[in-house]
């Protein structure tokens, strides 16, 4: 195969879900004998990425070529894609509903917004729409969008496999149970659910225990002031907010802990319990969203429990073997699928396509 | 949004936390490794789920002072407004109600008993630095709502003013 398929980005940024899968993708398609490169508008691409991709007013897209744009909110990324004469692919990972962010955050909402009411527009501009998962692709479905394919989001664990940074494990020294989530903080990650959760399982299960929040808080702050006067409110001594966290750090924390939770009600896959599984930490999960595809059968995956039961859960897996066995194994099996994924083969019926 | 007591309706909801959100919802379920588990959990926790729901039951505060109330704003308005209504009740540091947590078995409870008394020893200084403390928090959240209704003052003066303006009477004196 040859010729040029080129990517364009609202943002390259270290951490991001969209930004590591756009590496990926960019071997697999240089693997394949593509030329391909990544752009993004240069105020949006963190500086130690900055020789890793091309500023968006450089991309020049010709017939013959194929443009991919992984959708977020409007940027001149997006009006690149629309106005480029290549072979258009829309690459969509999932918009947050608006109304999560209300109050929090209005800007960042009306802007959500105008992104859901757009994305119709960028997909029937698009010659194909690869979705991470089939719950994105139905969203999209229903708003009578046909040339759609799902193509699950990419996967590479070797930054999970660097050494674990000690700055990490010196401050977690004393054993206790932990138990660990990882995302930015925003508001459809119902991490108010998890405090509280944990509010039950550290006051009547066990106070031998901690909850460690890996994210950025920067996304949305009055949202985590509100988490800080949860925790303050609870009089929770162990709830550790970490902030952003490098490669190294994040393995770090994916040693520490003894069980991976989510409470998120809005996922369009859910990267980090890939991560978790591909770490051997068991996973219980909202199952909701994109959240069973990442999934499959495995880890424990509930619905409708309130914090209280939730925190019974969170017991059940870290206090019984045979469980957390069956838990373990089933992410194995998750993991083996995973990884055997035939990517080259996926990638060359897609563009094919 | 009101912030009058919780009607009688959503008062079992308070024992869980989650405002206007029912405990377990019927289709309530577990899936471990892909099997509905969800029986077994149920005759597993239940007892003490419920022993725990009461026992918790103090510990959760009611709607009007739940910082989750945020979560409900319409706006960032609305979101301030509701903060620094919020922030009146959280301005304390209180020394009183410290949990110790110990260890289960003999050991467990005799450290649980030289912590007890411990902390008795160190409670005056602990209780003159968080006095001292508390005047301070109060002295930030006064400034905070005094300026807080100095700019909603300055914001209607000018929505006054561009009215006038608008309907062509000149600014307001």
């Amino acid at each position: 195969m040859s010729g040029r398929i080129d990517q364009l980005l609202n943002g390259f940024a270290d951490g991001d879900a969209i930004s590591h899968e756009a590496v990926i993708l960019r071997q697999h398609l240089k693997a394949s004998g593509y030329e391909s490169e990544i752009f993004a508008p240069r105020s949006h691409v963190s500086p130690s990425l900055r020789e890793s991709c091309r500023d968006i007013s450089e991309y020049r897209g010709s017939d013959g070529d194929t443009a991919i744009h992984h959708y977020s909110t409007r940027s001149p990324a997006l009006d690149a894609f629309l106005a480029t004469p290549s072979r258009r692919i829309l690459r969509y990972h999932n918009i947050t509903p608006d109304h999560y962010f209300r109050g929090f955050d209005d800007r960042l909402s009306e802007d959500l917004r105008d992104a859901r009411a757009r994305l119709i527009d960028a997909a029937r501009n698009s010659d194909a729409v690869w979705s991470v998962s089939a719950f994105n692709a139905g969203e999209l479905e229903q708003a009578g969008i046909e040339n759609i394919r799902v193509f699950p989001l990419l996967f590479d664990p070797a930054g999970l496999e660097r050494p674990s940074l000690k700055e990490v494990l010196d401050r977690f020294t004393v054993k206790l149970t932990t138990f660990l989530t990882v995302g930015r903080i925003v508001p459809n990650k119902r991490l108010e659910i998890l405090i509280e959760a944990f509010y039950w399982y550290n006051y009547f299960v066990n106070p031998y225990s901690r909850l460690v929040i890996v994210g950025s808080e920067r996304s949305c702050p009055r949202y985590f002031t509100m988490l800080n006067m949860m925790v303050a409110d609870f009089d929770l001594p162990n709830v550790c907010f970490e902030g952003f966290a490098s490669p190294e750090g994040l393995s770090t924390y994916y040693r520490i802990a003894d069980a991976y939770v989510t409470t998120s009600e809005h996922e369009g896959y859910c990267l980090p319990l890939v991560e978790a599984m591909h770490m051997n930490v068991p996973v219980i999960a909202h199952r909701i969203g994109g959240i069973p595809e990442a999934l499959g059968d495995a880890g424990a995956q509930y619905n409708g429990l309130d914090p209280n039961e939730l925190a019974s859960l969170m017991d059940w897996v870290t206090d019984d073997d045979a469980v957390r066995r069956d838990l373990l194994e089933s992410q194995d099996r998750r993991m083996q699928m995973i990884r055997t994924r035939a990517i080259a083969t996926e990638l060359a019926d897609l563009i094919n396509w | 949004m009101g912030y009058s007591l919780a009607p009688a309706h959503e008062i079992r909801y308070i024992s869980s936390g989650i405002m206007n959100e029912p405990d377990s919802k019927p289709g309530a379920s577990i899936r471990i490794a892909g099997i509905d588990r969800t029986r077994e959990w149920r005759d597993r926790y239940r007892t003490n789920v419920e022993d725990r729901r009461v026992r918790g039951r103090d510990r959760i505060l009611p709607p009007v002072l739940n910082a989750r109330s945020l979560r409900e704003q319409e706006n960032e308005s609305a979101y301030l407004r509701e903060l620094v209504r919020l922030i009146h009740f959280k301005r304390h540091v209180g020394t009183h109600a410290y949990r110790i947590p110990h260890r289960p078995g003999m050991v467990g409870k005799v450290m649980l008993a030289a912590r007890e008394v411990l902390w008795k020893i160190l409670r005056y200084q602990h209780d003159r630095m968080a006095s001292r403390q508390n005047v301070i928090n109060s002295h930030v959240i006064d400034l905070l709502s005094y300026e807080h209704e100095e700019r909603v003052r300055e914001i209607e003066q000018l929505r006054a003013e561009l009215k006038a303006i608008r309907e062509g009477k000149g600014p307001a004196s």
